[in-house]
This record gives structure tokens, C-alpha cells and sequence, in this order.
């Protein structure tokens, strides 16, 4: 008796270990591993296509929603992944690995250029090139750029970030200070007179900050967060073709220069670290994107706020520049026709024009429509939209963000530099410049 | 002499059966991966492409010649030195306080006892909220004292010691545990002879508490060593790596270049580096108990 007890534990307990093993699965199934995916129950003889989105629950729901006509007109099934944006490319890439990335995924900032040239995405120009109600030259060239070669069409943008600058209208006022939108009204909003409005605001006694340049919560890209003004100053970090460092000149270094005094000299802009946000009401002009509008009116904030244009600096015509994201079809997938129709259906005008309020398209149609132009609530007004977004677009004109196949690596070299100048390793801007110059040219020639 | 022998064959087939779930266990998780991770180090793979290419010790010399693993090693050992001889004094200091049974014992053995149970990630934000510059709690206090805290998180030479110190408060409860069983354990007669021989009470933790726990002292130093040379989630939630690199240690290292920069053949050269770090200390360790573990049972 004891000995076939004995041996049923032993059964039991190799069972246990062995049955944490699992199988590899068909990228089209329903089940996944994934965090916060919804799988239709049961086993469906429809097709079924997955999509993997970052966001929170809100989204994936209203995602799931828009679905619905495109499952009803294509009998098919649309499962949505949530994934985190921080783990979103890495765990996209070992998805790809392992045979089993969902059909249709989005690609943005950096990413494209690395899963384009692995040869991982399917090209749909065949799908999008033809339908004229599609309208695939409405699309911003600049914004193609990063996903065609050539003919080849490996990607489709449903957003842009070109950056605004939000105003606590009521910190201004109880200040007594000018507010920010009578020196765009007059031709005169600069760099340097916002650096003077957020000195005159700040008050670190009350825990008021004038200036939020950039999210300060976490480990920061510095490339990004500060390419604007760098362009603004007359600087780049890099030549046309992003083949050298170019940040190493007297108005690269005053762009870098100016950073570090309004956190350190003048003290009026947030420490790296602080996770304040600008919707606390105690951030005076807060830099974002045209969608973080959304968030602070779902936030019922106490005080009153509007948009101004981001300043603009000794190179006034500087053109405004942006990261873009994509819908793309991975090779994974076991149906890219169905899965380049869901792009296309995704990135439709009308698609685009419901979305407006989440996601700005780069689609030359959308952004002077009235659906974009009249955002829910009246906020941002049609006037903030056309003179902080439409208008320097249109005259200045749209630069997306450089690409390298060793971008990642060259992007966290800058940033490492940037924290060895505010940690206080490194003395000056010069010496920060130079230091980000020799660590860059080396990856730059890899 | 037969029979005896066909005994012993069926016992051990018996002991082999029992341990067989925990070692194929091993042999599936542990020692297959380990193996994996050595024949990968050999090669060039990058995740998004499917080309592996055996390149011999290319990945090690790459590395031995990359001066950020230098600074790398560095920043773990830091961690390491700074850890285990803070963290051994306060857990024997804790663990002679808490041993006795007193009123209100389990109150306080249960506030050292909860952070160990608290996730790290959550730990870890936690506190950078704690250590934030300007509105973090332990510079508003200071500034209650007009005192102008540094950016405990954001300065060079601070960002370790933060890191420790987190991990530390993390960890007492732990070693405390550990102690305070291996207390409870020392005879009672060795304390009161000392006392009639007119020992004082510190005399008696150095010369009786002391050598009576050192195989528990021995172990607690051993998973510490190991502990803080694999530490990574205090790191990525309190720092990431920063600034610049000052915080950089290996496991971050490793997750920066396999994770984000899709280097898995690199990446696992320093794995294998690693692994062969912690296995050299425990072995040394190992050899040396011999020296100041006085008896082990």
C-alpha cells in the first residue's frame, strides 16, 4: 500500500512540474498568453485576427467596439492585445521569434526602422496603392518615409506627435503674470520669453514649478524631448542622412546650455525624477502632445487652461518635428489580406475623423476638417488647434524623427550624457557635447 | 551478502524516484538554460533576425575590452560591499533585540517582517517617490529643517547607496528571521556559566551568540553575496541604470542588451560572466567556512 502511494506522489508530482510546459500556438487562435487580451470563447471557424495596442483598459475597449463593423462586414474575429508601451517592442520581437506576433501590430518611434529591416513586416502597397477611397496620397510624405522602400509599402501612420505647450491660464492670472497667449498674439513667443514667464511663476515654496519641458517621472529620451528646441536654437544632432553628430556647435551647445540653466540655474522647471503632472495645477506651461489634451479634460481639473504653439527660438522657421506610429502587418501572420484590410480600415478618413480625439493622423484632409478643428467639449478651441498645431505644420513644415539601424543604442548614449550633465559628472554644456560626440560618432560608423 | 545488496539497489531506486520530479526540475529550468546561455554567448545572435553564427570567444573579448563593464563590475561590487556587512550588523542587532518574548514582540518581529513580503517593484516606486528632489518626503522633511536635500536619485555618487539602503530595508526581516531561530537554538547553560564567570552581555554576543550561529551567518551571507550581485528590480524601478551609467550593474546590463538592444549572443556572455563570478565568490566562501564556522550540525 505504501509503495503504491509512494509511486502515485511521484506521478503526481512529475505531473505538476511537467504540465507548467507548454506548447507553442497558432498566431491565429484566440488563446494567448498576453496580459489583458479578450478571447472569444470557444473554438470559431472564423477567421480570426489579433492586433496589439498600448494603452490602458479604455482603449482596448473603445478598440474593441470600433471592431465590430469590420467583424460584421469580413466575418471574421478581432482579438485585442494590451500590451505596455515600455515592453511593447521587446516583447513584439521575441513574438516574432517565436512564430506566433499577432497579425497586425503598432509600430512607432524608433521601432519600425529595426522590424522593417529584419524583414519582418508585409508589404501591403498592393492593398492600399489601388483604392482610391482609401487615398493613400493624402498621407504626408514624411510620414511614409520610415515605412516604404521604394514601391513597398510596409506600414500605415494613424499618428503624429508634434508637440503644444498647455498654459494653467489661472496660475498666470492669480501671478499677475502676461499669459503666454498675448506673445503669440503678438509674433513675440520665444524660448527666452518663456524661460522669463516660468522664472517670474515658479515658487518652489509652494511646490510651483513654471516650466515641464518633458515627462520627468522616468528615464527619459533626451533625443526626443529636447529636438524641438535643438532645431529652434539653429542646432541638430544630426546630419541629413544621419550619418554624423552635428549637436557640436556653439548653438548646440547653447540649446543644451539652455536646458540645464531653467532646471538648475533658474530652478523653474521640474527635477529629473519628479512625477508632477501638469494636471495637479502646479505646473505654469507644461510641453505634450496634442493628445494629452484628452487626458486633462478627463481629469475635470480646477483651473483654467489652453494651448499655445511651442516656442520658437533664434531659427524661427524650424521645422516642426515628430515621431509618427504605424499599423503594420507582421509575416506571422496566417492571413495578411484580411489583416492589411483591418489597416486600411483602421486608417480610413472616416476611421480617422472618429478618432480624432484620441489619435491626430498625418492626413492632410484631417487636420483643417471640422471633426479635428471641433474637438469634443470646445477644448482646445478651433483657434488654439489652427495656431499651436495646423499653422506650423503648414508653414514650417513637418521633419520626422532621424532613423539608424543602431538608433536605440545612440538615443540611450545621449541620454546617458544628458543625465551625466545634470547628475553633475560633467561640468559644462561643452563637455557634455563633446562627450555625446565621441560616444555617438563610434555607433553612428558600426 | 545477496539479499543485502538487492536492498540497498531498491532503496536506491526508491531515493532516485523521490528526487526525480526536483531534479528534472533542475535539469529543465536551471541547468538546460545555463547550458543554452554558454552556446549562445559562442554566437552573434541578434532576436529580430534568425541568423546565428558561431563566432567562438568573440562576445567575451568584445566585452573584456568594453570599458562600461568595467564600470558595470564595479557598480555591482559597490553594491555588494556596501550590502552584506550593513545588512548582517543590523539583522544580529534586530534578531538580539526581537529574540526574547516580550510585550508587544510580534508587533514589532511583524513591522520587519512586511516588507519582505511587500512585492520589490512596488517597494521600489515607492520609495523613488520617497527620494524624489523636491517634493519627495525625505527632502520635505529636511527642508523643515532648512536643510536642502541633493537628488538622491539623480547624483552620481548617491544613486547606489540609495539602492542599498532600499534593498536593505527590504531585506531585514528576512535575515532577522534566520537569526533569531539560530538564537533561540544556543544552549542556555553556555549564557549562564558566562554570567557566573562575570561575562558582559556584550562579551557574551561575541564570544557565545556569535561562534554558536556562525553556519546561519555563514548561509545569510552567502544568499545576500548572491542576491546583491543578481539585483535588478531596485535598480530598473529606483534608477534605471542612471544617472548616466552610475547605477548600471550587471543583471541591468544584461537586460539592456538583450531586451533592448536585441544583442542575445552578448547578452549572454555576460550572463556566463556573471554566473562564473558568483560561483568563484561561493566557492571561496565555501572553502573559508572551514576557518570561522565552528561547528556545523
Amino acid at each position: 500500500m505504501k509503495r503504491i502511494l509512494s509511486v502515485l506522489l511521484i506521478i503526481v508530482m512529475a505531473a505538476g512540474l511537467l504540465s507548467a510546459c507548454g506548447g507553442s500556438q497558432a498566431p491565429s487562435q484566440t488563446q494567448s498568453p498576453s496580459a489583458g487580451e479578450s478571447p472569444k470563447p470557444g473554438y470559431s471557424e472564423k477567421p480570426t485576427i489579433t492586433i496589439a495596442i498600448w494603452g490602458d483598459e479604455n482603449r482596448k475597449k473603445t478598440f474593441e467596439e470600433l471592431f465590430v463593423e469590420f467583424e460584421e462586414k469580413n466575418n471574421c474575429d478581432v482579438v485585442v492585445n494590451l500590451v505596455a508601451y515600455q515592453d511593447y517592442a521587446t516583447k513584439l520581437a521575441m513574438q516574432l521569434q517565436a512564430g506566433n506576433a499577432p497579425d497586425v501590430v503598432w509600430l512607432a518611434d524608433g521601432m519600425e526602422k529595426q522590424f522593417l529591416e529584419s524583414g519582418n513586416l508585409v508589404d501591403i502597397s498592393s492593398y492600399v496603392k489601388s483604392d482610391a477611397e482609401f487615398n493613400y496620397a493624402d498621407f504626408y510624405e514624411t510620414a511614409m518615409a520610415a515605412i516604404t522602400d521604394g514601391d513597398k509599402v510596409y506600414g500605415i501612420p494613424f499618428s503624429f506627435g508634434p508637440r503644444v505647450v498647455y498654459v494653467n491660464k489661472t496660475m498666470f492670472d492669480k501671478a499677475g503674470v502676461k499669459q503666454p497667449s498675448e506673445y503669440v498674439k503678438e509674433g513675440n513667443w520665444t524660448y527666452d520669453v518663456m524661460y522669463d514667464l516660468a522664472r517670474q511663476i515658479t515658487d518652489i515654496s509652494k511646490g510651483q514649478y513654471g516650466l515641464k519641458l518633458w515627462d520627468t517621472s522616468s528615464a527619459t529620451n533626451y533625443v526626443y524631448a529636447f529636438y524641438d528646441l535643438v532645431l529652434a536654437y539653429g542646432a541638430d544632432y544630426f546630419n541629413q542622412d544621419t550619418t554624423d553628430f552635428t549637436l557640436n556647435t556653439p548653438e548646440g551647445i547653447k540649446a543644451v546650455q539652455a536646458v540645464y540653466d531653467v532646471i538648475y540655474k533658474d530652478q523653474s522647471h521640474l527635477k529629473p525624477g519628479d512625477a508632477t503632472e501638469f494636471t495637479a495645477g502646479t505646473i505654469a506651461m507644461a510641453r505634450s502632445t496634442f493628445s494629452y489634451a484628452k487626458t486633462i479634460k478627463g481629469q475635470n481639473v480646477d483651473f483654467e487652461w489652453y494651448m499655445v504653439p511651442v516656442p520658437t527660438g533664434p531659427d524661427a522657421d524650424a521645422p516642426v518635428i515628430t515621431g509618427f506610429a504605424y499599423y503594420s502587418v507582421t509575416t506571422n501572420s496566417k492571413n495578411p489580406e484580411l489583416a492589411a484590410q483591418l489597416v486600411k480600415y483602421m486608417t480610413s478618413i472616416n476611421m480617422m475623423k472618429k478618432m480624432v480625439n484620441t489619435f491626430v493622423a498625418p492626413r492632410a484632409s484631417l487636420l483643417n476638417s471640422d471633426e479635428f478643428l471641433q474637438q469634443e467639449g470646445g477644448k482646445p478651441t478651433k483657434d488654439e488647434i489652427l495656431v499651436s498645431f495646423v499653422k506650423p505644420i503648414e508653414e514650417r513644415g513637418l521633419r520626422p524623427y532621424p532613423a539608424h539601424k543602431n538608433f536605440t543604442k545612440i538615443q540611450d548614449q545621449i541620454t546617458i550624457e544628458f543625465d551625466n550633465y545634470f547628475a553633475g559628472v560633467y561640468k559644462s554644456a561643452e563637455e557634455t557635447v563633446k562627450a555625446m560626440e565621441q560616444a555617438v560618432r563610434a555607433l553612428l560608423n558600426q | 551478502m545477496k539479499s543485502k545488496s538487492k536492498l540497498f539497489g531498491k532503496d536506491q531506486l526508491w531515493g532516485y524516484s523521490f528526487i526525480s520530479p526536483m531534479l528534472i526540475g533542475f535539469i529543465v529550468i536551471s541547468l538546460l538554460p545555463i547550458i543554452a546561455t554558454i552556446i549562445i554567448s559562442l554566437t552573434n545572435w541578434a532576436m529580430l533576425n534568425n541568423q546565428v553564427n558561431f563566432i567562438g570567444f568573440e562576445n567575451y573579448k568584445k566585452l573584456f575590452a568594453d570599458p562600461l563593464f568595467y564600470k558595470v563590475a564595479k557598480n555591482t561590487i559597490l553594491f555588494t560591499v556596501l550590502l552584506i556587512p550593513s545588512n548582517l550588523v543590523l539583522t544580529l542587532g534586530l534578531a538580539s533585540l526581537l529574540k526574547d518574548n516580550f510585550k508587544g514582540v510580534g508587533f514589532f518581529r511583524t513591522a520587519v517582517f512586511t516588507p519582505v513580503v511587500t512585492t520589490v517593484v512596488v517597494w521600489g516606486i515607492l520609495w523613488k517617490y520617497i527620494f524624489q528632489t523636491d517634493n519627495g518626503l525625505v527632502n520635505t522633511l529636511l527642508s523643515m529643517l532648512n536643510i536642502k536635500g541633493p537628488q538622491w536619485l539623480y547624483n552620481a555618487q548617491l544613486a547606489i547607496p540609495v539602492a542599498v539602503l532600499v534593498t536593505l530595508i527590504k531585506g531585514l526581516g528576512l535575515n532577522t528571521v534566520i537569526f533569531i531561530g539560530a538564537m533561540k537554538d544556543v544552549p542556555a547553560m553556555y549564557y549562564e556559566a558566562s554570567e557566573i564567570d562575570g561575562a558582559s552581555k556584550l562579551r557574551q554576543f561575541f564570544s557565545i551568540t556569535l561562534p554558536s550561529i556562525a553556519p546561519s551567518i555563514f548561509l545569510v551571507t552567502i544568499i545576500t553575496m548572491i542576491g546583491s550581485l543578481k539585483v535588478f528590480a531596485q535598480i530598473d524601478t529606483l534608477t534605471e541604470g542612471g544617472p548616466g551609467t552610475s547605477s548600471f550593474v550587471f543583471v541591468y546590463y544584461i537586460y539592456q542588451q538583450a531586451f533592448k538592444y536585441y544583442n542575445f549572443g552578448y547578452a549572454s556572455a555576460i550572463s556566463a560572466v556573471l554566473f562564473g563570478l558568483i560561483m568563484i565568490l561561493t566557492i571561496i566562501q565555501w572553502k573559508l567556512r572551514k576557518r570561522w564556522v565552528y561547528h556545523e550540525n
